[in-house]
């Protein structure tokens, strides 16, 4: 089961903590505080295993990473404070309009992209049909120097992007580092919409970013744990170990598969999780 | 001047992208952001390598620390494996079934008890992303990038805060 959740979350850029938590409290019963607790160590442990190959590929943007690590690292510490106040349905229910939401923005993009596909061109490259280029997003993408390119192994072909919208997508990670220290999750799935859509970041560099930037927001939620005695050994043990394996396995895949493929499986995950957490948020469970 | 001319030949980059993004856009990538580093110092390699190192490491210690478990049929804490609830409930007095301090995790240690080398696979495997952030601070030196080496301290700062905050509360 760990080892399921960690190349799923290592695939698309998640980290897992979305699957950790209800398969913990529903499959085993265990104390929600724990399974948090064990999901942030899952968490840190598919973005450190898999993000050893991406960075070697040269695939994840490192400025971009550490740019938006500001706003996500202080989000965690935000929400890490906020959530002692916070009732567990409210969050819940935040959450999941939240995923709806990107579900639907991401889905309306990928039938745009189809719709102007021509020939064998591919999304990705039709994507960075440039808009003006001095918007503040441009300015600030390249005073901050955050445009980047990628050899793509299944395309065969080497993609250069542009970033566009830094300030929301700054926003955006604040917020998103927020819920990751609230629900005790890596966060990929507002962070990769957020780069995907808000800042045109390609998605395969956008999943692989979002799994370097995942473990170090996770860390900053992880030491408020660790000393709050929510990580328990007997639990995370298992969890970590079953989820680095898994994560192992699916990098080799990412390299392998399209963008707009990763998109698809991706839009799927988010519909089913945005479920679960409406469930919760009335108080249903699964 | 020379503000003049870059700015031109930006504009002129910017032209030949919107009129062949495809081919174009290999070409004007430039400093790609996401390439750190010259081609003769493998900066990527060793964050990488460290990372791997590092997860590695923490995933053995687990395991060690899972065995020692079994062997010692004890946690070395209060609490039962024969009873597992007296494990997974939890309650104001979880604080003594296992360490939740790096010097809890220590002592714990030293007594060679099969949770606290758990623990202290997990303190390492916590630790792997803030490694990487550091290393990154090297890599951006390499480079002579002070502003991302500004940028990616401060990241540096605000998890250490995290730690910190998380001992007081």
């Amino acid at each position: 089961m760990a080892a399921a959740a960690g190349v799923i979350g290592a695939l698309l850029g998640l980290g897992g903590g979305i699957v950790v938590v209800p398969a913990l409290t529903v499959l085993f019963g265990i104390d929600i505080h724990y399974a948090i607790g064990a999901s942030i160590v899952s968490v840190i442990a598919t973005s450190s295993g898999a993000a050893a190959r991406y960075v070697r590929d040269h695939i994840s943007n490192l400025r971009i990473g550490m740019f938006l690590e500001v706003a996500t690292t202080a989000g965690a510490i935000t929400g890490a404070f906020v959530g002692a106040y916070l009732g567990g349905p409210a969050l819940f229910f935040i959450f999941g309009v939240l995923m709806l939401y990107s579900c639907v923005v991401m889905f309306q993009r990928g039938k745009m992209e189809r719709a102007s596909m021509t020939g064998a061109q591919d999304p990705e490259v039709l994507r960075q049909t440039p808009d003006t280029n001095q918007t503040l997003g441009r300015r600030l993408a390249r005073r901050l120097r955050l445009d980047g390119e990628y050899y793509d192994a299944a395309l065969k072909r080497k993609i250069a992007y542009r970033v566009q919208g830094v300030p929301m997508g700054f926003g955006l990670m604040y917020i998103a580092g927020t819920v990751s220290g609230l629900l005790g999750i890596g966060g990929g799935a507002l962070k990769v919409p957020a780069m995907d859509i808000a800042m045109r970041i390609p998605m395969k560099a956008s999943t692989t970013t979002s799994n370097f930037m995942i473990g170090v927001t996770a860390a900053a939620s992880a030491g408020v744990y660790f000393s709050r005695g929510d990580i328990n050994p007997l639990i995370a043990a298992p969890v970590a170990l079953g989820v680095l394996l898994g994560a192992l396995a699916g990098a080799q895949l990412l390299i392998r598969m399209r963008g707009t493929v990763i998109r698809q499986i991706f839009v799927v995950v988010l519909v089913l999780t945005a479920f679960e957490m409406f469930l919760r948020a009335f108080g249903l469970g699964f | 001047m020379a503000d003049e001319q870059t700015t031109a030949s930006e504009e002129r980059k910017e032209q030949a992208l919107e009129e062949s993004p495809s081919t174009a856009a290999l070409s004007s990538a430039g400093t790609a952001g996401n390439s750190a580093g010259g081609a003769n110092f493998p900066v990527e390699e060793i964050i990488g390598w460290i990372l791997r190192i590092g997860v590695t490491a923490s995933a053995l210690l687990v395991v060690a620390g899972v065995i020692l478990l079994f062997v010692e049929h004890s946690t070395g804490y209060p609490g039962s494996l024969d009873d597992l609830s007296t494990l997974l409930h939890y309650g104001h007095a979880r604080a003594t079934l296992f360490p939740t301090s790096p010097g809890d995790v220590f002592s714990g240690l030293a007594q060679l008890k099969p949770f606290a080398l758990i623990a202290l696979g997990l303190v390492l495997l916590i630790a792997t992303p803030v490694l990487r952030v550091a290393a990154s601070v090297v890599i951006f030196l390499l480079e002579r990038d002070y502003a991302y080496v500004f940028i990616t301290l401060l990241v540096l700062l605000i998890l250490l805060v995290s730690f910190l905050l998380g001992k007081a509360s």
